[in-house]
């Protein structure tokens, strides 16, 4: 909400009369915004705790709420959804951990130090974000069959550990850090390490907090990949679980809606907790998540 | 704003997650009637057994028998049921099993006897001696210490065997029942652990690329060919056929079975059959003082009248939706007038006949003058019935489980509108993705088993498609809908089994055909319908060529 007061300061040399009425519009411009991103949340909990024939109907309050369709997700011994969850989270935290410090490392390096093929080595990987990640899926999927990985948790992690775009996104923003600072560290006698720890590193927290989101939702809402490997039930993400309780052809939006819910909570928690970074590095980097 | 609505809906639904651990409850068993016992592979005796007597038989389904002895259970005989030791004697229509038998299904005259443990699906006989199971057999089974027709045999002994299925949902909870009830029961130590994948195709092509196939699958009719053609599934061995006992197909629809074979080769068995239905709104019927007929399809004059007097007041009398409910009705009045879709050799696009330019104009009317708005995925014709703005639609079976937490909705078998009773309707079949005889083996004992037992999986709401499961009153105790949707399982027509057969005359050419005509875009019908039968035969041609044998 910061940010939004900028453009109001420029029309303080007006009239206070017209300083309201612009503030009124400018509200309720920004109201109706927000309304068209939260109304599908709202939509999505309300349906969660409505009985099933009020889910038939587009309403926004629920006439007689119930936790039912939680009860039946939860209740339910053939569906582990509390299981699921939690391998949802630990495979997201894992890869969001190892991208972080493997694309940091990679970034840094295509940035700041010198190697021989530095710039075609690069050429080469930037050139694997043309290709549309479908084309790998069988290839990668045929290695993992013969490491005997399948339905193993290092099997859906190994081919995400570390991913282009993230190194490209911290190169980026290392070249952006002013090279004296570094130069500075070298004067006082740190080492490469030390420079990227103490001095690199600490100025990037900002990019590393749009990385370490990027990285967490796509591993959260990652459908496929997790589907393909895993076969046992037990083992399945949540979006893959939550798929295989919904009907060949049926939708049950009441049951459908509170397991997006649980989906979802995950996410807007990481979202609040980070949201000053994820602004700021918008702001920075003018990408967006 | 955000912040505080996050955090509270957060607290929500950390809370509801707290608040919920509770015992779930078993379902109701099915009583049956015991009777007297075949004795000794001979055919049975149809003597007396009164109606569950000492056997402890719940509620006697059947006509004369009762179980005597020491019968646990003994289901839906009209004659008899176990005797002795028996403890389940299922669905025989005079004998069912005697002496220590312990499960006899299925024998028209005869079940097992001796120290049987499971004497199945005789026409006239079963095993006796110390056959361990009798299947199959047409006149009888064998006597006195031999075993009688194929049985599961060493080589299945204790094989692990993995299915993965499209069945999500409750469908696939009923399915990973049976499996683990067949798991704990069969004697030969067999294990079954059944996977239900969304996207399931894509599943199947990945594995079948990583080497990492599982040993069968569940499979809708119009994907095997492909499936085989690429070696994904493989046809059934000889031996494996002899154990599923399924003879000629005899029990089953003929089309669903006829559909199971590709080039000469039996891939499927089919499992169920899912036909078309007519869910109707009781209260609305009532109020309008219609009745619908409960043992026959409603004529097309009966279903006219009533679609005039119920549409009004805001009510439409039927709804119709484009997609899959527009093409699969327009499927089944084709086929009604008296039409085809495509030719025998599934070379070439028939629809766009007199036949099909009726259909397409008859489904266009009842639309336009009931629901024409209603349109695009998610079957909106079938919620547009449940909020009770339509009194009647047509729909698959599948929507059942839903329908019966609706106290409105009555069920009916799909009208009548033509000269002939077809409905659209697909199947559920089982095939292997194995060519080791062993699994092949063990994976057959599991598909023999299934399909005696398939009366089960009406429970998800689709009609088995053995014939022993949908007779006999079984359905009626299981889910009394299906028995009503049962009697349209052999009015199924099905598809020439040609690769990408499905697509090619629907998905890509008369679906959005008819989608057109329904919704006004396109007026004229004839000429909408031979556009898409020319782009059916290109893609039927082209299809020949890509996967020419």
């Amino acid at each position: 909400m910061a940010t939004v007061s900028v453009p109001v300061e420029r029309t303080s040399s007006r009239p206070a009369g017209s300083k309201l009425i612009s503030r009124i519009v400018l509200y309720t411009v920004l109201v109706l915004i927000g309304l068209f991103f939260v109304l599908p949340l709202v939509w999505m909990f309300t349906t969660a705790v409505k009985p099933f024939v009020e889910t038939l109907q587009i309403t926004w309050i629920p006439q007689e709420p119930t936790l039912q369709n939680f009860r039946d997700i939860f209740n339910d011994p053939s569906i582990p959804v509390l299981r699921w969850f939690l391998n949802s989270l630990g495979l997201a935290t894992a890869f969001t951990l190892s991208v972080l410090v493997l694309d940091s490392l990679a970034g840094y390096a295509y940035a700041r130090i010198e190697f021989p093929g530095r710039n075609a080595l690069f050429g080469l990987l930037l050139a694997t974000l043309v290709m549309p990640g479908i084309m790998f899926l069988v290839p990668n999927f045929i290695t993992i069959a013969r490491l005997n990985w399948l339905n193993t948790y290092q099997g859906v992690m190994a081919p995400g550990l570390a991913g282009v775009f993230g190194v490209f996104f911290m190169r980026q923003f290392f070249q952006g850090i002013p090279k004296e600072l570094e130069e500075a560290a070298y004067i006082d006698g740190a080492s490469v390490w030390t420079t990227f720890f103490r001095v690199s590193l600490p100025l990037a927290k900002g990019a590393l907090a749009t990385l370490a989101i990027i990285t967490f939702l796509t591993s959260w809402n990652d459908f496929l990949w997790p589907l393909l490997i895993m076969n046992v039930r037990e083992r399945q993400t949540l979006p893959v679980g939550l798929a295989t309780i919904q009907g060949q052809y049926t939708f049950d939006y009441g049951k459908l809606m509170a397991g997006a819910a649980v989906t979802a909570i995950p996410v807007l928690i990481l979202y609040t907790l980070l949201q000053r970074y994820i602004v700021q590095s918008v702001a920075m980097s003018g990408l967006k998540g | 704003m955000f912040n505080r609505l996050h955090r509270m809906t957060a607290l929500i639904m950390l809370m509801s997650l707290l608040g919920v651990i509770l015992a779930a409850c078993g379902g109701g068993g099915t009583g049956g009637t015991g009777g007297t016992g075949g004795t000794g592979g001979t055919t049975a005796s149809t003597a007396p057994g009164g109606e569950g007597t000492t056997g402890g038989a719940a509620s006697a389904a059947g006509t004369t028998g009762g179980g005597a002895g020491t019968a646990t259970t003994a289901t839906a005989g009209t004659t008899g049921g176990g005797a002795g030791t028996a403890t389940t004697a299922t669905a025989g229509t005079t004998g069912g099993g005697a002496g220590t038998a312990t499960t006899a299904t299925a024998g028209t005259t005869g079940g097992g006897a001796g120290t049987a443990t499971t004497a199945t699906a005789g026409t006239t006989g079963g095993g006796a001696g110390t056959a361990t199971t009798a299947t199959a057999g047409t006149t009888g089974g064998a006597a006195g210490g031999q075993t009688a027709a194929a049985e599961c045999p060493a080589t299945a002994q204790g094989q692990q065997i993995t299915m993965w299925s499209p069945l999500t949902g409750p469908d696939g909870d009923e399915m990973t029942g049976l499996a683990n009830q067949f798991s704990q029961d069969n004697p030969q130590g067999i294990r079954v652990q059944h996977v239900a994948q969304p996207q399931y195709l894509e599943k199947l092509n990945t594995a079948a690329a990583g080497g990492a196939l599982p040993d069968m699958t569940v499979i809708r009719t119009y994907d095997m060919p492909e499936m085989a053609v690429r070696n994904v599934l493989k046809p059934m061995s000889d031996e494996a056929l002899s154990i599923i006992g399924a003879g000629s197909g005899e029990e089953f629809p003929p089309e669903a079975w006829q559909a199971g074979e590709f080039r000469g080769q039996r891939y499927m068995i089919p499992l169920d059959v899912h036909p078309l239905v007519l869910y109707y709104n009781r209260d609305m019927f009532q109020q309008a003082g219609i009745t619908m007929p409960t043992d026959r399809p409603m004529t097309r004059e009966e279903f006219d009248a009533a679609v005039q007097a119920l549409n009004k007041n805001g009510v439409a009398g039927v709804a119709i939706g484009t997609g899959f409910g527009g093409a699969t009705l327009f499927q089944t009045l084709v086929r009604q007038n008296g039409g085809t879709l495509v030719n025998e050799e599934g070379t070439e696009a028939t629809y766009n006949s007199e036949e099909g330019v009726q259909a397409l104009t008859y489904l266009r009317d009842l639309k336009q003058a009931n629901t024409p708005q209603v349109s695009g995925t998610g079957d909106p014709e079938v919620k547009v019935f449940q909020q009770q703005r339509a009194a009647m639609v047509m729909h698959g079976p599948w929507h059942l489980s839903d329908m019966q937490k609706l106290p409105f909705v009555g069920y009916a078998q799909l009208p009548q509108f033509g000269p002939e009773f077809s409905v659209w309707g697909n199947s559920h079949q089982l095939t292997l993705a194995t060519d080791d005889p062993a699994k092949q083996a063990a994976a057959a004992c599991w598909i023999g088993w299934l399909s005696q037992n398939s009366v089960q999986w009406a429970k998800a709401g689709q009609v088995p498609a053995r014939q022993s499961a949908r007779e006999g009153g079984q359905l009626e105790s299981v889910m009394p809908p299906v028995a009503l949707f049962a009697a349209q399982a052999e009015a199924v027509e099905f598809l020439p089994q040609v690769p990408g057969i499905e697509a090619a005359l629907w998905a890509q050419a008369f679906g959005p055909a008819v989608d057109a005509v329904l919704l006004g875009q396109q007026q004229d019908v004839g000429a909408a319908l031979d556009s898409a039968a020319q782009k059916s035969n290109q893609l039927l041609q082209q299809n020949a060529q890509r996967y020419q044998q």
